[in-house]
């Protein structure tokens, strides 16, 4: 059985319809194959005859009913060949007034029996007329009376007997619907079961997938039916040649790092002869320099390095990375604050702020920053006085080496990664991060971290 | 220190591929009153440790052949030898790695000269304090805190990472170097100087303070005195591991 779900979804699928299928349809025809004959057998035009006359009829299927009534209640159906056939039989065998009878088969319900025994008696009506043709003024002639009816005859004292019946509704079709229900039940659980040992494999493919879409490399199981080993052989391996692509790149990075590092080296060693002013512009060029390629390094890291993780004093964090700020000379200060630890990396948590307050003093001169903690979750804002960004811009801002004309990532002269660093750094430890125009202006950050 | 006889003074090994950068490196460190050799890797580094009294060797991490670390690695034992490596990958885990592997200081590159020299200096200092004391290690403990010099960082007794800024963690590492002795602002600002950031120069009594504030949140003991007149002392014992 197990065997089954290794095949492929298609084979796995066939048979469960196939089998399905079987399943109901063996179900039909073994309840016709024991159910009794499946409806009221007809009576004849002497049963209607005796009833009608106050004689005794024997009890077949469902019986026939008399009563004594005013009026008869229904119509004679001169239109209607077959009954005025029946008709004149009742008449003859009944020795009855010729006119005082009259039958009809519309009995006012309109149930499923009802429309099967109008079946059956068109069936019947072709072979009645040709023998009410040939033999009809012949007393023993009998013709049959399918279904329900009602038929009357006058008394002599003007008041009308009535003799009617009902067909009960075929036994067949309540056998039948037990039959399918009950089969229907039975399968429930072998369906059920069957379809989630089919759905466990996509379902646990899918989330491995999801997992892998937001950046983790795992390997997929290769297990369930054919075509989701075969995904997930194409999923791992498309895993090993992405996870090469970025080894490649990040010791390619390395690479290009180290050998521009080395000749910035040279040139500082170079500056140090030279005067003084010349010196510290010379310096300044190598310092931005080295920011681009430091940028470029921290950004490959955040991207590419499972976070550590270790209970952090996030309060005493971002206050340490506030005072580094103001100890350098920018006009950097910390509204509020809230006393929380989390589980986090600090140094990959303190590259964020950094680069968050890097931008905000470069670009607006003068930064805030504030953390609230509430609910297991910080919020922690950076604001800044300068002049905000567009829609445009802040939908590409986060776009690592994204540099738009007036892009503040420009301004702060590195390669385009303070944000990008900071959105890795925070995604890293689950969080989100936000940016908006504030109220009187400038730029405010907005991130969430969860607690926990 | 440029007035001592060439045989007093301190003897520095650049080890570098690059022959330029360890050219200029060399001739900038003998301005300031090193004695220089240079070596492109470990075999010739070793010839010169051979021949010759080594007091501090700037090992570049990424060599052809035998890498920085391997170097290092090797040379831990020879105690009286201090090691800085000096990377281009300036990553943090580069920078531990490195620390691990025993050297004394990491420096990123590229490294301003000055900055070169200012922590030449400070491992020769710091050197010369930790031969006088038996204990080795990098972490410092007092009264349950954990100070890891290697990684840069503070966790408190309930081992939740403290973060304190660059100015104030090179402050505590002075305290923590020189415990239960009064130090002055001056000696406090010279040892502290770890390389060529002047932001620092500026509040010695905020840097305090502040780092005071820091401690005393997450904990109750009294850890810095202010002695008038005088300076400041760190209160607790302190233990290296």
């Amino acid at each position: 059985m197990i065997k089954c779900f290794e095949g492929s979804i298609f084979r796995s699928n066939f048979l469960l319809a196939l089998s399905a299928a079987s399943l109901l349809a063996l179900a039909s025809m073994s309840v016709v194959a024991t159910t009794a004959v499946p409806f009221d057998f007809p009576v004849s035009s002497l049963d209607v005859a005796r009833a009608l006359s106050g004689e005794s009829v024997a009890r077949q299927g469902s019986p026939i009913r008399i009563r004594i009534s005013d009026k008869p209640g229904f119509e004679r159906q001169f239109d209607d060949a077959m009954a005025v056939t029946i008709e004149r039989a009742v008449v003859l065998q009944g020795g009855l007034e010729p006119g005082s009878v009259r039958l009809s088969f519309d009995t006012g319900k309109q149930s499923f029996a009802h429309r099967q025994f109008d079946v059956a008696r068109r069936q019947y009506e072709a072979e009645l007329m040709d023998a009410s043709r040939r033999y009809g003024d012949d007393k023993r002639f009998s013709p049959l009376v399918f279904g329900g009816f009602q038929a009357a005859v006058q008394l002599k004292d003007g008041r009308w007997r009535i003799a009617s019946r009902s067909p009960s509704q075929p036994k067949w079709y309540f056998s039948i619907s037990r039959g399918i229900l009950t089969a229907l039940i039975l399968m429930l659980p072998v369906v059920w079961w069957f379809s989630r040992r089919l759905a466990r494999p996509i379902r646990n493919f899918s989330s491995a997938v999801e997992r892998i879409g937001k950046g983790s490399f795992e390997e997929v199981t290769v297990e369930g039916p054919k075509e989701i080993r075969e995904a997930a052989t194409a999923v791992n391996s498309m895993q090993a040649r992405i996870s090469g692509y970025i080894a490649e790149r990040t010791s390619m990075l390395a690479a290009i790092a180290h050998d521009l590092r080395t000749p910035l080296a040279r040139l500082s060693f170079l500056a140090a002869d030279l005067p003084k002013t010349k010196k510290a512009r010379v310096t300044a060029e190598i310092e931005e320099m080295e920011k681009m390629i430091s940028d470029t390094l921290d950004f490959v890291q955040n991207e590419t390095v499972e976070p550590t993780r270790e209970q952090v004093d996030l309060s005493l964090l971002i206050e340490s990375v506030v005072d580094d700020f103001s100890d350098r000379g920018f006009a950097v200060t910390l509204l509020e604050t809230s006393a929380v630890t989390m589980n986090a990396d600090a140094l990959m948590l303190r590259r964020v702020f950094a680069n968050l307050l890097s931008n905000a003093v470069t670009y607006g001169t003068k930064a805030t920053m504030s953390l609230k903690s509430a609910n297991g979750q910080a919020a922690i804002e950076v604001r800044d006085v300068g002049p905000g960004m567009t829609t445009t811009e802040m939908a590409r801002a986060f776009d690592p080496f994204y540099r738009s004309e007036t892009s503040r990532n420009r301004a702060t002269g590195g390669a385009g990664l303070g944000l990008a660093i900071a959105q890795s750094g925070i995604k890293a430890h689950g969080g989100t991060i936000n940016l908006r125009n504030g109220e009187f202006g400038g730029l405010v950050v907005s991130i969430i971290l969860p607690t926990g | 220190m440029t007035d001592l006889p060439p045989d007093k003074l301190h003897h520095v090994v650049v080890v570098d591929d690059d022959p330029k950068l360890r050219n200029f490196a060399a001739d900038y460190l003998r301005q300031h009153g090193f004695r220089v050799s240079c070596a492109a890797g470990g075999v010739e580094l070793r010839s010169i440790i051979e021949r010759d009294a080594v007091d501090i060797i700037v090992l570049d991490v990424m060599m052809p052949g035998e890498d920085g670390l391997a170097i290092a690695r090797d040379l831990v034992g020879l105690t009286e030898i201090g090691i800085i490596m000096a990377s281009a990958l300036g990553s943090e885990t580069d920078r531990i790695v490195g620390l691990e592997v025993g050297a004394d200081d990491y420096l990123p590159k590229p490294f301003s000269p000055r900055e070169l020299v200012a922590r030449i200096r400070a491992v020769i200092r710091r050197r010369s304090v930790a031969a006088q004391s038996t204990q080795k290690g990098n972490n410092l403990l007092f009264e349950g805190w954990r100070c890891d010099l290697v990684r840069g960082m503070l966790s408190d007794p309930a081992d939740v990472i403290v973060a304190l800024s660059p100015g104030e963690f090179a402050l505590l590492r002075v305290f923590l170097e020189h415990p239960q002795r009064i130090l002055s602002r001056d000696q406090l600002l010279e040892f502290s100087r770890h390389d060529d950031s002047d932001a620092f120069d500026r509040a010695i009594d905020t840097q305090v303070s502040r780092l005071r504030r820091k401690l005393a949140s997450r904990s109750d003991a009294e850890f810095i005195r202010t002695v008038r007149q005088e300076g400041y002392m760190f209160i607790p014992k302190v233990v290296r591991q």
